[in-house]
């Protein structure tokens, strides 16, 4: 297997979409809340079995791709993360916003679909809950006038991780 | 109440005197409001066989028992020491390997029991924890979110990582760093301990995963934060004798350690 595909969710990926999937786990977690927080944190035990196929097999996943059903649709296009080669501390992501901030342009992940390489899942699977909602804490963000959201919370993450974002 | 869970690993040496030990460290923090929990990831061999079987693993909430692993023993090569049975290893393969085997066990209980730690650390099983710093702990553990320590997450506590270059006569590579024994806290332990994959998984050709060189490493490598400001950090020493403790020649022996062992 090359690709972990982890989705969360009320729902599993439709058949139809599963089938045509080649040389890919599916892990589905089902996670009634899908917020941000709780989604990120129900990653641990997909991680840890993750990490337990890797060890078994001496190899690690070539992609990990994260999925929330819940906003999954027929239009969403996950084969563009088959396609590239997953460097390490880089998050890929679908459906990102590009917002003018502190003088630059910041790239905001989708938090619903996103895609990394194994030791970058490593990291973002052990995350807690408790590592969200600082809400009141993202002064760059309220300097700004933009309204904080789960994006700005996953991109802090990532930033204290030094995993760099990219839109595809 | 705080938890410490320890996290140990690779050849049994001198269990029969670091075990008792380590049922000391257990009543000592228990003493001190601190639960423990211990798991290992263990070679076998006659020795690890005996030692089951005089009940020195009684203490370990659990462990596994396996062959080492063939591609961390230099084969070929004589035994190092008086007390390794399994063969003299090769960089920190098994190191790595039993931080990740002994970790993964302390996640599947904790999954199953939904008991978080405060404090893990993991070292080889023939390890002595000098009193000074085991009292340390005990107390800097109830400070961790006080304002004396505001610890945060992802925290690893070891000594100052040092850039290797130009020592003379060194045998390191690049980073340098204390491979005894590593202390965090879960988030960081939960990230650390996968450094089996970081290393020797992904085989990447660009860096060398050794001695004194592989925590720094995997510390650096995944961004995690370093402190050595608190008894956590502080040297822990390698058990010599199976009878009764011997560490260092220089090293003056604990008696609250002497006097344990002497009544067990």
């Amino acid at each position: 297997m090359k690709n972990l595909l982890v989705t969360i969710g009320n729902k599993e990926l439709p058949d139809s979409f599963s089938k045509n999937l080649e040389h890919t786990l599916i892990i589905h977690t089902k996670v009634e809340d899908s917020s941000l927080t709780k989604s990120v944190a129900s990653l641990y035990s997909p991680g840890l079995t993750k990490c337990n196929l890797e060890f078994e097999a001496k190899q690690l996943f070539e992609r990990v791709i994260f999925v929330n059903t819940n906003f999954f649709t027929r239009d969403t296009d996950i084969s563009k993360f088959f396609k590239l080669k997953m460097n390490d501390f880089t998050l890929y992501s679908l459906n990102y916003d590009v917002k003018f901030i502190n003088h630059k342009n910041l790239i905001f992940p989708s938090t619903k679909i996103w895609a990394c390489s194994s030791l970058t899942f490593n990291i973002l699977s052990n995350l807690k809950e408790n590592h969200f909602d600082r809400t009141s804490l993202y002064r760059y963000v309220q300097d700004s006038g933009e309204e904080i959201g789960e994006d700005h919370e996953f991109f802090n993450i990532l930033g204290g991780f030094m995993i760099k974002i990219q839109g595809l | 109440m705080r938890r410490f869970a320890f996290t140990i690993g690779g050849e049994l040496r001198n269990f029969k005197t670091s075990s008792r030990l380590f049922e000391f460290y257990k009543e000592f923090l228990m003493k001190n409001n601190i639960e423990v929990d211990f798991f290992g990831c263990f070679w076998n061999s006659n020795y690890t066989e005996e030692c089951k079987k005089l009940g020195y693993f009684d203490f370990l909430t659990d462990f596994t028992l396996e062959d080492v692993p063939d591609e961390g023993i230099d084969r070929g090569m004589p035994p190092k020491g008086n007390y390794n049975n399994t063969g003299k290893s090769k960089s920190l393969y098994n190191w790595s390997y039993s931080c990740y085997r002994s970790n993964y066990l302390r996640k599947l209980y904790q999954l199953e029991t939904k008991v978080s730690y405060d404090l893990i650390s993991f070292s080889r099983p023939d390890i002595y924890i000098p009193f000074s710093s085991l009292k340390g702990i005990s107390i800097d553990i109830h400070e961790l979110q006080s304002s004396i320590l505001n610890a945060t997450d992802f925290t690893i506590y070891t000594p100052p990582i040092k850039k290797n270059f130009g020592y003379k006569n060194g045998t390191d590579y690049h980073l340098h760093c204390d491979d005894l024994k590593v202390v965090g806290d879960q988030c960081a332990m939960d990230v650390f301990s996968t450094s089996f994959h970081l290393i020797y998984i992904k085989n990447d050709p660009s860096y060398v995963g050794s001695y004194h060189n592989l925590p720094a490493f995997t510390i650096k490598k995944y961004g995690l934060e370093v402190r050595n400001d608190c008894s956590f950090d502080k040297k822990w020493m390698i058990l010599r004798e199976d009878n009764g403790i011997d560490v260092t020649k220089d090293m003056k022996i604990d008696k609250e350690y002497v006097d344990w062992l002497e009544n067990r």
